[in-house]
């Protein structure tokens, strides 16, 4: 959490994320370039093309790792730490990305007839046969996306632009997926017939595609909650009391199609917005620490009672106002604005 | 989700132990997973062949010819009993034929590298003589070189590539990757070829015309890299295959 804008406000773990995933593409490069083909029978390619292989095959596994985490978190809370840092995993890719892109522009599109860049889009327009498309087109595309995300993936932007807008445009990190998919299968698996690589790009694909539909089924385990109409709400079962873990909380489908997150906590029970105010990251699953219940993505903190942020921070979410009914509670399915306080239920008391 | 206080991560908090070990493990297991990943790519990648820039700079005393593409003739000798005819091209992704036309017919000295795969040859023009009226051409005197010989038609499949790339100015110089690359060298006028791949023994290269003998034009630029069927007239010059034929009987396989 911030109250202004730095490059990077560093932490430990920021430090330790950033060295690891610099050493791993680092790691990567070194071997894929000076040693690996030394160790293997020589396979007499020129330095030119092995310097595009490797930054390319380096960032198509980057990027298949960063789309695995968002649905492994879901899976697995012990993979949130590798949410936590993933804009600087991002931004990482964009430059691997680039250099594999400058690699070609460098050496394919260079010492011709045609400006390099030019040459890019000019050298083959063949987009109405799969045969001879233009792959290229694809893979500039795709660095186009990666390029926005990485321009923006600042908090300074996700605050200017507001949280649907930016979530909306890093949503198209999938887009670029797609087109690198596409770039590898109408490029490099159309020449060259290398189980391998036909076998890596099989796996990233059935890797990124299953574990976000396993992610999704089990969202889709979680039934909306019964409704009960009184006259002054929209009330709805929430949780039963003995199920609310202490210090904790639970994810309440509502009829609205909202989400709220149930706490309990010193013997209280209050309801929030499930939606995070930085990157709607899901507060139901995050832990009351200092009295404030903690996201699990960021650890942007929000009081329970009103859903504020502890000064000097401003950050707001909705409130539910709750209702007990004997052993269980009701929340009203209509959200308060941001920041409203709605009094806890006060479990001790018996409501 | 249940979730013990142990292990609950917050950024600007110190990490769990148990779950710093948990990610000590699953970041040796992602570095290493993709580590073993770009292994396996270099070992599953293709031989592209031994070709490249061999033997040196040379001059080379011969008659030129600068249609359809520059090349020089040489007269028949033990190893080349039809004659030998060596195509030219500039550095870079250049075709020789503004260096080659005003001395089209002549007896010249051309100086240059040879780029050579698999026994065939393209001379990469450059050093000190370049293309030059010959200095000594007395060897050469008389020598006129042989008419193209007709073979008949034929229709064979393979892949037309740009000779330069092809021969090993890149590896690979050939296939779906370098189609640009290609593109632009056969823009810059370098000639293009048609590989005709065997089992076992190198392929056979074309040099690729339109139907009256000259220079492709653009319409080949559809064609470059996939696998294609082309059909057309084979005729010998020297010991250079020449396939005349037009893009509308070139289609992808």
């Amino acid at each position: 959490m911030s109250v202004q804008y730095r490059p990077v406000t560093w932490t430990r773990n920021k430090v330790a994320y950033d060295l690891v995933l610099g050493f791993g593409i680092a790691a990567f490069i070194i071997l894929f370039l000076r040693y690996v083909p030394g160790w293997l029978e020589s396979p007499r390619i020129s330095g030119p093309q092995l310097r595009m292989r490797a930054f390319g095959t380096c960032a198509f596994l980057l990027l298949t790792i960063l789309l695995s985490i968002g649905p492994l978190a879901r899976l697995d809370s012990r993979f949130l730490p590798l949410l936590y840092n993933r804009r600087h995993f991002g931004v990482a890719i964009f430059f691997v990305a680039l250099a594999h892109s400058l690699a070609v522009v460098g050496w394919y599109q260079a010492f011709g007839p045609i400006d390099r860049y030019v040459a890019l889009l000019a050298s083959n327009t063949s987009i109405t046969s799969w045969q001879a498309f233009p792959f290229e087109y694809l893979g500039i595309f795709a660095l186009g996306i990666l390029f926005t995300l990485a321009a923006t993936s600042h908090d300074f932007w996700l605050s200017f632009l507001g949280a649907p807008v930016w979530k909306a445009i890093h949503m198209s990190v999938y887009a670029a997926y797609a087109a690198i998919v596409a770039h590898i299968a109408l490029g490099i698996l159309q020449s060259e017939h290398s189980p391998w690589l036909l076998g890596l790009t099989g796996v990233s694909v059935c890797l990124v595609c299953g574990l976000h539909i396993a992610a999704g089924l089990r969202e889709q385990e979680a039934s909306v909650a019964p409704s009960v109409s009184a006259p002054d709400g929209n009330w709805v079962h929430a949780a039963n009391i003995v199920d609310l873990p202490d210090e904790g909380g639970v994810t309440v489908f509502l009829p609205t199609g909202e989400k709220a997150a149930l706490f309990r906590y010193d013997g209280k029970v209050s309801a929030l917005s499930n939606a995070c105010a930085h990157q709607n990251g899901p507060l139901a699953e995050g832990r009351i620490i200092d009295g404030c219940v903690t996201c699990p993505w960021h650890g942007y903190q929000y009081r329970p009672e009103d859903g504020c942020s502890p000064a000097p921070f401003t950050e707001k979410v909705a409130t539910y106002r709750l209702r007990r009914e004997g052993d269980r509670i009701l929340i009203d399915a209509n959200a308060q604005p941001p920041g409203t306080p709605v009094p806890p239920i006060q479990l001790e008391q018996g409501g | 989700m249940s979730q013990s206080s142990n292990d609950f991560f917050v950024g600007y908090l110190k990490t769990p132990p148990k779950l710093a070990a948990f990610l000590a493990v699953v970041t040796i297991l992602l570095i290493g997973l993709g580590i073993g990943g770009g292994f396996a790519l270099l070992a599953g990648q293709p031989d592209y062949g031994d070709g490249g820039f061999k033997g040196g700079y040379k001059e080379h005393l011969g008659v030129l010819q600068a249609a359809p593409y520059p090349m020089l003739r040489l007269p028949p000798d033990e190893a080349h009993p039809d004659g030998r005819t060596i195509l030219l091209s500039n550095p870079g992704k250049r075709g020789a034929q503004k260096r080659a036309a005003q001395h089209d017919g002549k007896i010249v000295d051309v100086g240059g590298v040879f780029i050579t795969r698999e026994g065939t040859s393209l001379l990469q023009v450059g050093g000190a003589a370049k293309i030059r009226p010959a200095q000594e051409p007395a060897p050469l005197a008389g020598f006129v070189p042989a008419a193209d010989i007709p073979l008949g038609p034929v229709t064979l499949r393979g892949e037309i590539v740009d000779t330069k790339c092809y021969l090993g100015a890149m590896r690979p110089g050939e296939g779906k990757v370098h189609r640009a690359c290609a593109n632009l060298c056969l823009m810059g006028g370098i000639p293009p070829m048609l590989a005709v791949f065997h089992e076992n023994e190198a392929p056979t290269l074309l040099l690729l015309t339109n139907a009256a003998g000259e220079a492709f034009d653009a319409d080949i630029l559809d064609f470059v890299a996939p696998y294609v069927s082309v059909t057309g007239d084979l005729y010998r010059r020297g010991d250079l295959l020449m396939l005349r034929t037009d893009a509308s009987r070139i289609g992808f396989l």
